[in-house]
């Protein structure tokens, strides 16, 4: 018998201590690694949930998000072998992999949307139309948030997000987006002042 | 009661950005002094604030997110097909067909003769001059792949219309 079970609940997983979900992943690569179908599938289903929530975090978008999503884990699959686990977590790395590639969709997106809206004389920022599902998720105060968080620049959603909501360390956001703590320290300061200045200034808020 | 506020500090004690020290000092501070402690609560709450609208962003149901997960067993690309390789294939394939040209249009400018009416004066020439075809293509190839070392048949090939051909990576 293998363990763990291939069908494990992602939940079940979440609720672990970190030593034992790290050993958890180990174990489920070594899986995958020796070519058994269900562990890709235990993988997936154990980082398939934080990675679309970071990715929906950043492209404030969902079907983009579903994309990258599907996008990183293909890549992630096929480059298993490539993970080396003395060097990072494999959160991180995976954080690494849907990051890069939130980055690339944007970018291919914002050339064409850009021109067009600049030609149809449309402000960018407001093209978006909200999400029915995020509307009725998120409380009036919530949204304001969200609203706040898309007007940031991307560098500054992507350290706002990795340390507001993962909780992450400086040092390991650092590793994550491949730049210096000191950055990672200044960009949320940034994060931190335009969040407060925006909500600030909206009348609904305290 | 410490005598000046710890205004400037506070968002970077919310952030986890101040060393033991300071975060003491700011929290020995904020203790006594309403305005300090007041300015650390709003911090405090818009950094709950933001993780909280994180935290109950919409997640797609299990079904709609096993949907998007790819084929388990990754299709494995074979190594000459890799992106490395791909390219040294692709300039030997260049390559190749520069030095395919040159054979044909070499005879047509010298001897003025189109070379399908008469190639014997050609193959003879060829034959004294450089190495044959199958030499000088092993020799680029073994070029294209990386190895510094230039065959000794090159130099003698100089004077022929070889030395038209783009000096291949590592030559230089
Ligand atoms: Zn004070």
């Amino acid at each position: 018998m293998t363990w763990p079970p291939a069908e494990m609940p992602a939940a079940a997983i979440a609720g672990m201590p970190a030593a034992e979900a790290s050993r958890h992943t180990a174990i489920l690569i070594s899986r995958c690694l020796a070519g058994e179908e269900s562990a890709y599938a235990a993988l997936y289903n154990l980082y398939a949930g934080e990675i679309y929530r970071l990715c929906y975090s950043l492209l404030q978008h969902r079907e983009d998000a579903e994309e990258v999503l599907q996008d990183a884990f293909e890549y992630a699959f096929r480059r298993l072998e490539t993970y080396q686990p003395r060097k990072s977590a494999f959160k991180t790395w995976l954080y690494r992999i849907a990051i890069s590639r939130c980055r690339n969709k944007r970018r291919r997106k914002w050339l064409p949307t850009f021109s067009l809206q600049q030609l149809a004389g449309d402000d960018i920022s407001d093209h978006t139309v909200p999400d029915p599902s995020e509307q009725a998720a998120l409380t009036e105060q919530q949204r304001q948030v969200w609203q706040a968080l898309k007007q940031l620049s991307p560098k500054l959603r992507e350290t706002a997000v990795l340390r507001y909501y993962e909780g992450l360390a400086y040092a390991e956001i650092g590793e994550i987006l491949d730049i210096s703590p000191k950055t990672v320290e200044s960009r949320m300061r940034l994060a931190h002042q335009a969040l407060r200045e925006m909500l600030a200034a909206d009348p609904h808020n305290l | 009661m410490e005598q000046t506020h710890v205004f400037n500090l506070i968002s970077d004690y919310v952030l986890g950005l101040l060393p033991v020290a300071e975060r003491r000092l700011v929290e020995r501070h904020a203790a006594d002094c309403t305005a300090c402690r007041q300015q650390l609560v709003a911090e405090r709450e818009l950094s709950q604030r933001v993780r909280h609208t994180l935290a109950a962003l919409p997640t797609p149901s299990p079904a709609r997110l096993a949907r998007r997960q790819p084929p388990p067993s990754p299709a494995r690309v074979p190594l000459f097909f890799q992106a490395g390789w791909y390219k040294a294939w692709v300039t030997v394939g260049v390559l190749l067909a520069i030095f395919a040209g040159t054979l044909y249009l070499r005879p047509n400018t010298a001897a003025n003769a189109p070379v399908w009416a008469d190639p014997a004066p050609y193959a003879l020439a060829t034959a004294t001059e450089q190495p044959t075809a199958t030499t000088t293509v092993t020799a680029t190839a073994t070029q294209v792949a990386g190895s510094a070392e230039i065959p000794s048949a090159t130099p003698t090939a100089a004077a022929t219309p070889i030395a038209a051909l783009p000096a291949p990576p590592g030559s230089q």
